[in-house]
């Protein structure tokens, strides 16, 4: 199996990364080569194995209880802006605006 | 001991110092200060630190000095000073991750790591520079200019930890912190010449750790001895409610137990570990390292871990799945950098993370989204995750059968040249080829300064059972006052 630019494009777009053109064509070779390496592991039998995680090391559970927090300073002081208590954020075009992101 | 600096000296040995007086908390922390300034000035700037404590500490030594004086039993750590890898939070010092995504964030809560050194009355001295958001092994990576090896300046100090293992073999803070996902604490170690403690999975608080691959991640010290490594690690382990992933198991008196000897102790040898091709000079110092530890009364057993080739393909691919969602937070909204004139909700994400991010960490988020999309998930990270578990029932069978601690070398070569391999990443990811499985298998492993190679550091690598670095810190301390004891000047 190998990835072409256009896989490149599409990942970069999920991942919600902009690319320069270089970087694009410098990520192509490079992630060819890389997951041209990563093959090994496809001709490996794993059928008896289950997948590490999650089986050995379930999520503990606690009391859904409220506690102190550790905050070392108020939020207002590292919010770029901040007024009434809440975050001030940049007006998103896709708040108010049709078109690509409106969908979101 | 008088030819050394202040900051070269052990926590043993500057405690006592402290204690008696003959040592001042102040004249320490501007011995450490002086050295920073120094490193900075002298040949090509060493760059192990991204930012530095300011006036606070002088109110502490002074602080501290004062109950020294008045003969006050103070914290295990009182008036030492702690480099602390940037990625690491802190109150009142950025914590940039090496990144140019969070350059001048200061987070809102300190990591536990942090808050425990304080509480045994540590001086948090600095942030140390790393591989961006921790991913590489040489600290070029790093948005704010490379570190340099302090034992030779045109070679790399490996990384990602490569500030904090250049802070120790410089001299420029007796202990550091580091963290490690595939080798970054043990990796730059061994290319520096220090001692490198990456403990088991969970049995140190990630609170505060700014996380790139959270199954993997831990916090572990850099040191100049395994005593210290030792000493610290009783600090700053422990269950903690804040990381639901620590573990809730006793942490010894670990620093208080080494000196029992080896007698009996069954070492495992992997044979994929000593390929033809592993440089001879690090071959035959991981052969003398061994046939010390038998000379100490050690058994040597020959065993093999049969999925060890495996290793480097599925860490990289879980490693990288997992930074791509951990990642995926720096969306020019709530943290950092924010490129304001995109002209849509997507745009502001994509143009802030294209700016803000270097190109390893663009490349690592690209392969880890391709590893977790529709149609590659089962072929990528679902069967990595299963060579996984095959990795650690290699290690499981190994002491089954009786093992106690696995030797290897570090890392197949020595500090290689900046530049050297930057533009080849496969290369870089080959670096680690000794040191992921530790992490895969999230077992406790130290690298540990076993000699000299083209007049640079080798270290030799131990690994042991989950939770069991008390025999791992024996076995390694052994074999450090063994070669101590014939070669006093390994250390230097």
């Amino acid at each position: 199996m190998t990835i072409d630019r256009t896989d490149l494009e599409r990942i970069a777009e999920l991942a919600r990364l902009q690319l320069s053109e270089e970087e694009l064509r410098k990520f192509t070779r490079d992630c060819q080569a890389i997951l041209a390496y990563f093959e090994a592991i496809r001709g490996l039998d794993v059928t008896d194995a289950a997948p590490a995680g999650a089986l050995e090391n379930p999520t503990p559970m606690r009391e859904d209880s409220v506690g102190g927090d550790r905050l070392e300073r108020a939020p207002a002081e590292i919010a770029p802006a901040w007024r009434e208590g809440y975050f001030v954020l940049p007006r998103l075009p896709a708040m108010d605006a049709e078109g690509e992101g409106a969908e979101e | 001991m008088e030819t050394r600096r202040l900051t070269e000296l052990t926590i043993g040995e500057l405690r006592d110092g402290l204690r008696s007086r003959r040592v001042r908390a102040a004249d320490l922390l501007e011995a450490a200060l002086r050295a920073i300034a120094d490193s900075q000035a002298e040949g090509p700037a060493l760059n192990a630190f991204i930012s530095l404590a300011g006036d606070e500490l002088t109110e502490q030594v002074e602080a501290l000095d004062r109950a020294l004086d008045g003969g006050e039993e103070l914290g295990s750590l009182a008036g030492i000073p702690v480099a602390i890898k940037d990625n690491i939070c802190t109150r009142g010092l950025p914590t940039t991750c090496g990144s140019k995504i969070l350059e001048g964030y200061v987070s809102l809560y300190e990591a536990t790591v942090v808050r425990k050194l304080r509480a045994a009355g540590a001086l948090i001295l600095g942030k140390t520079n790393l591989d961006e958001f921790s991913m590489g092994s040489s600290t070029e990576n790093s948005g704010f200019g490379p570190t340099r090896n302090p034992r030779d300046r045109e070679r790399v100090p490996g990384g990602s930890s490569g500030g904090s293992a250049a802070a120790v073999a410089a001299g420029l803070a007796p202990i550091a912190l580091g963290s490690d996902t595939g080798g970054s604490i043990r990796q730059p170690a061994s290319f520096c010449g220090v001692v490198g403690l990456k403990p088991t999975y969970g049995r140190v608080s990630r609170y505060g750790l700014v996380a790139f691959a959270s199954s993997l991640d831990q916090i572990g010290p850099l040191t100049r001895t395994v005593e210290d490594a030792a000493l610290l690690l009783s600090v700053i382990g422990g269950v903690d409610r804040f990381d639901s992933t620590s573990a809730d198991v006793p942490v010894p008196d670990f620093s208080g137990q080494l000196d029992v000897g080896i007698e009996g102790v069954v070492v495992g040898v992997p044979r994929e570990y000593f390929p033809d091709e592993l440089d001879h000079g690090i071959a035959g110092l991981c052969r003398a390292a061994v046939e010390r530890l038998a000379g100490l009364g050690a058994e040597l057993r020959e065993i093999s871990l049969p999925h060890t080739d495996y290793a480097i393909p599925a860490y990289y691919l879980v490693a990288n799945a997992e930074a791509s969602s951990n990642l995926a937070r720096y969306d020019g909204v709530r943290y950092g950098l924010r490129v304001p004139s995109a002209a849509s909700t997507t745009a502001v994400y994509r143009e802030s993370r294209g700016a803000g991010f270097g190109a390893e960490v663009k490349r690592r988020i690209m392969l880890g989204t391709y590893g977790l999309s529709a149609g590659y998930y089962d072929e990528y990270y679902g069967r990595a995750q299963r060579v996984r578990r095959l990795i650690a029932q290699d290690f499981e069978q190994a002491f089954a059968q009786g093992v106690d601690v696995v030797f290897t070398p570090t890392s197949p070569t020595v500090a290689f040249r900046l530049g050297e391999r930057v533009d080849d990443p496969l290369q870089m990811y080959l670096s680690d080829v000794f040191t992921v499985t530790a992490n895969l298998a999230r077992l406790p492993a130290i690298s540990i300064p076993i000699g000299w190679f083209e007049g640079l550091p080798v270290g030799g690598q131990l690994l042991a059972r989950h939770f069991d670095e008390l025999t791992l810190l024996r076995v390694a301390s052994a074999l450090e006052r063994s070669i101590a004891a014939s070669r006093p000047d390994l250390g230097a």
